[in-house]
């Protein structure tokens, strides 16, 4: 009873105890901070109070002394700010002056602007959990009214490089080719690409200066630098020697040094060709064309016939004499106003000769298949072996893969790659395609005469099964009698026949008594007798490669080889037969010939012309996005001088050209036979439809109702000009930098000026160097030197895409800098002082 | 039996909550009143040390004041200690022993001193700083301290000028 009685008033104690313990440890850790912030404002006043002449200071003295300080009675605080436009250093270490005498024990910086100069801490700045702050905006330097010597910078870019393409024509043949390449000055680079048809070696002024391999396909360009040792200023005779050369389309592509970067084109020169006369090209008249004069020089016993447009204007022989066309002849034959502002075709070759063929040849194909036993659907490699016997039905995909085997259907792979290999071929109007499959034998009810029917063509593709032996000679000659009973030799004829195993059964018509030796012999026959070339494909594994390969090497074809991609090889050699069929540019001789066509023979014309406007000229190449046609932009505040579309058209003629939805070029409009008029490789487009961007559209052809796309490799080469001179406002110097410069492929570090022996650094590029008042990532505006400011602004424009990457190659020669020198204006600026303090 | 038990329990709550009560106004009556004494005392020492060192660094009133018509008792002018407004400040302090009437005129009962970072000459000499008399830099020791930093020019160069105020 006691006990519980004494309860509530321990209880009591016990909070009373908490309560007095409380009191007792929580009191002396309470403390009253007391902050106080004056200094900061005794700092700026006194600094704004005291002139930099009174200051008792040893490396003010010292500054005074060397000249840094010239106005004695400039305030402290602005003799910091002078220096902090002028020289950050020199403002930081004068700052530290100022400080010195602060305990060490305080928290106190000078902050001009976001810089800050001088600190005396004990504690960083960034943990401050209190800060005071004075602030004073100094506007220009001098309060006196004295101003300082500002400078003012013009940087601009001059003598640049030049780069001069010469186009080769949209065919160029046959033979030994060349041009004359003319400059003053210092050739940097010499580049060449070509399609080209062997490989061939380059020659400048008559010393080799390099051997290169021909393209892949008539398409493809190869690209290749080539050595400039050999160049002179002055002229210069470039050959492309090789084996019966052609070029579909290329260039030469030069750059040096120049004091006129960019001239309007006033002439046309021909290539030089020595072997073939074969000219398919075009030219430019950049303006309203006043007169036309032709200069030919060149040496053919055969006629040979210039054709402008769909005129032709020369046909004639000549012994090696220049032949002159003057402009009353001329003028008399061609209309100046259509040709004026456009590109016009041009053909130079020789006609009606017995020796020379280019006509146009249809396709007749035999597609010879092999529907042996080894093509039918199967099952292989199972585990267990047993298994299909008695867990799947290993005749399907599914059941194929539940026993762990590989599940090949041949016969399917081969129907599929025919109807590809149909549509491919047909795809042109005369060709036409014959089937015929075999196995044990060639039977009639796997034929298809040829035909020009795709459906009766896909519906006997789909009545083929597998079954038999294999004996490829039967397919060869059943097919070579199709050919002889329904085409003739006008037409190109081939055979494409696919086996998939060893043929295995002989041929009483070849005789050789081995299978494989008759089907070599039959593809012998087939080319020797009846100029049917034979193309053969090794399909799988266990094809006899041998067979196939001496098949298509004896009967004028190829041999193409897969395992499982049979579609793609149908696909391949359809492109091929349609690709040799196609030999319009190319002519045939018989017999001895020789021509040649010097490469100064040129088209003269007059044109009212228009004074480009100053600035750095450029010129871009910008390639297709697809084969049928491509964008390019603009850079702002540039002038476009020329656009040219280079079309790799192939065997074909670039047809039809559209930019921004606007026909610029229509071949059709000429001539519709296609064969009568050249072929340029270079169009220009008409400055009045280029826009700032650009979608650009281009189609070849064999006539204007048999197109096609153009080339993957197609591009657009422009040329602009941009204004390129940079100024600054004034600044406090105009010094230079050492600036390290990123263009799209490299770098380079160059000093800007040239004579510039400062130590200060500057980045123009994308990666990020630190520590730089000019670069990229700073916008330089950390700088105050007008000529550091106003490079800067400078490669800022030459950046077109804002990349931080240069668009245009330069040398260090290349940047010409002045700057001018503003004595006695008031150098301006405006900054913001803060004084801080910080707990 | 009932009854007697209830007495029991009821004296005891009435014990216990008697002392409860007790510390509550114990608690109440420190935190209200001993922190604020403290508070205050800091606050008194700030604020006249603020108007000590203010004045110190104003010109003072009149402009040229002297030890007879001084009002308000400053020692910079422009910024910068004016050496002469220095030396009339010591004469009064230690000279003429009126330290008590420059606290009056510093409107302050607190002691104080006042001293720059280097030390300052006063008619050939130097001297460590200004204020209680007895009373150096090192050696000032008080309960109730505080110190003003402010930043000042003496003889053409930057310094800090440092004040302390104390209570006796």
């Amino acid at each position: 009873m006691r006990k519980r009685g004494q309860f509530f008033v321990v209880d009591a104690l016990l909070a009373l105890i908490i309560i007095i313990m409380t009191i007792i440890i929580v009191a002396p850790i309470i403390t009253h901070p007391r902050l106080e912030s004056s200094a900061s404002a005794d700092i700026l006043q006194s600094l704004g109070s005291l002139k930099i002449g009174e200051m008792d200071n040893f490396y003010v003295a010292e500054l005074i002394s060397e000249g840094y300080i010239t106005d004695l009675n400039k305030s402290v605080i602005d003799q910091i700010g002078e220096f902090y436009v002028t020289n950050i250093t020199i403002a930081k270490e004068l700052s530290e002056e100022v400080l010195s005498p602060v305990s060490p024990n305080e928290n106190i910086g000078i902050w001009y602007g976001s810089e800050l100069l001088a600190s005396k801490n004990i504690t960083p700045f960034e943990s401050a959990e209190n800060v005071f702050t004075e602030r004073q905006v100094i506007s220009g330097i001098g309060g006196g009214g004295e101003g300082v010597t500002g400078f003012s910078a013009r940087v601009f870019l001059s003598s640049n490089l030049r780069t001069d393409y010469f186009y080769f024509g949209g065919y160029v043949g046959e033979g030994n080719l060349s041009t004359i390449i003319n400059y003053e000055g210092d050739m940097s680079s010499a580049e060449i690409e070509l399609v080209i048809n062997n490989n061939f070696d380059i020659y400048v002024n008559g010393v080799n200066s390099g051997s290169f391999s021909g393209s892949i396909d008539d398409f493809t360009p190869v690209t290749y630098n080539f050595s400039t040792a050999n160049f002179v200023s002055g002229e210069n005779i470039i050959e492309i020697k090789g084996e019966a050369l052609h070029v579909a389309g290329g260039f030469i592509k030069t750059i040096y040094n120049s004091d006129i970067t960019y001239e309007q084109p006033k002439r046309y020169y021909f290539p030089g060709i020595e072997g073939i006369i074969n000219l398919y090209d075009g030219f430019y008249i950049p303006g309203n064309l006043t007169g036309l004069s032709i200069s030919l020089h060149f040496n053919n016993s055969a006629s040979t016939f210039l054709t402008l447009g769909n005129t032709q204007v020369f046909n004639d022989s000549s012994n090696g004499s220049v032949v002159t066309i003057t402009n009353s002849t001329l003028a008399s034959l061609l209309n100046y106003e259509e040709m004026s502002g456009t590109t016009t075709p041009l053909r130079f070759g020789m006609g009606d000769m017995d020796y020379v063929s280019n006509n146009t040849k249809d396709i007749d194909v035999f597609s010879v298949t092999d529907i042996s036993g080894s093509m039918a659907a199967g099952c292989s490699g199972t585990s267990p072996w047993y298994c299909c016997w008695f867990s799947a039905d290993c005749s399907t995909q599914e059941g194929c893969d539940y026993c762990g085997g590989t599940y090949e259907n041949k016969i399917q792979d081969a129907k599929d790659a025919n109807n590809l290999f149909i549509d491919m071929i047909l795809n042109t109007t005369n060709n036409k395609v014959g089937l015929d499959a075999y196995s044990t034998s060639a039977l009639d009810s796997n034929y298809h005469p040829l035909s020009n029917d795709s459906t009766s063509l896909n519906s006997e593709v789909e009545s083929w099964d597998a079954d038999g032996y294999t004996c490829i000679c039967c397919g060869v000659n059943k097919a070579v009698d199709g050919i002889l009973a329904d085409s003739n030799p006008e037409k190109f004829q081939s055979i494409v026949i696919m086996s998939d195993g060893d043929a295995n059964i002989e041929c009483s018509q070849q005789g050789t008594g081995n299978a494989n030796q008759d089907a070599i012999q039959s593809a012998c026959d087939a080319y020797e007798d009846h100029g049917i070339k034979v193309y053969t494909i090794g399909f799988g594994a266990d094809a006899n490669v041998q067979t196939l390969t001496e098949m298509a090497s004896c009967g004028g074809g190829s041999f193409y080889s897969t395992v499982d991609d049979l579609e793609y090889i149908y696909e391949k050699i359809a492109a091929e037969l349609i690709e040799t069929a196609y030999y319009e540019q190319t002519i045939e001789i018989t017999g001895e010939f020789f021509s040649r066509l010097y490469p100064d023979s040129y088209i003269e014309f007059n044109y009212t012309e228009e004074t480009p406007p100053v600035g750095l000229v450029t010129t871009l190449e910008k390639k297709f996005s697809s084969s049928d046609g491509g964008t390019f932009d603009i850079p702002q505040n540039s002038t476009v001088l020329e656009a040219n579309v280079i079309s790799y058209s192939g065997p074909r003629w670039t047809s039809i050209i559209n930019i921004n939805d606007n026909n610029v070029y229509n071949l059709s409009s000429y001539e519709t036979d296609f064969l009568r008029l050249g072929d340029p490789y270079s169009v220009n487009i008409p400055l009045s439809f280029i826009n700032d961007s650009n979608v650009l559209e281009l189609e070849t052809g064999l006539s204007p109702d048999n197109t096609s796309t153009g080339s993957i490799s197609d591009k657009i080469i422009y040329t602009i000009s941009k204004d390129l001179a940079s100024y600054t406002s004034v600044s406090a110097t105009a010094d230079g930098c050492n600036w390290t410069i990123q263009f799209n492929d490299y770098s380079m570090s160059m000093s800007i000026p040239s004579d510039y022996s400062g130590s200060e650094t500057c980045n123009y590029g994308n990666s990020s160097t630190g520590g730089i008042y000019c670069d990229i990532y700073s916008d330089c505006e950390g700088s105050t030197d007008a000529m550091q400011i106003a490079t800067y602004n400078l490669l800022k424009l030459l950046d077109f895409d804002s990349n931080g990457k240069l668009d245009v190659d330069l040398s260090s020669g290349d940047v010409n800098v002045s700057s001018s020198n503003l004595e006695g204006v008031p150098f301006l600026f405006s900054t913001e002082v803060q004084i801080r303090k910080w707990y | 039996m009932a009854k007697k038990r209830a007495q029991i329990w009821g004296i005891d709550l009435l014990a216990g909550m008697a002392l409860f009560l007790v510390g509550i106004v114990i608690l109440f009556t420190y935190s209200l009143n001993q922190p604020d004494e403290a508070r205050e005392n800091f606050d008194f020492l700030f604020y006249d040390g603020g108007i000590i060192a203010n004045n110190l660094m104003s010109s003072g009133y009149p402009a040229n004041w002297n030890s007879d018509d001084v009002i308000t008792l400053g020692i910079s002018d422009d910024n910068k200690i004016n050496e002469s407004k220095l030396g009339k400040l010591y004469d009064m302090v230690y000279m003429d022993n009126n330290y008590s009437l420059t606290k009056n005129l510093f409107h302050t009962q607190y002691d104080y001193y006042f001293f720059l970072d280097q030390n300052m000459t006063i008619n050939s000499a130097e001297i460590d700083g200004i204020g209680k008399p007895g009373t150096t830099r090192d050696s000032v020791d008080s309960k109730n301290l505080i110190k003003i930093t402010r930043f000042t020019i003496y003889k053409n160069k930057t310094t800090p000028l440092y004040v302390y105020i104390w209570e006796s």
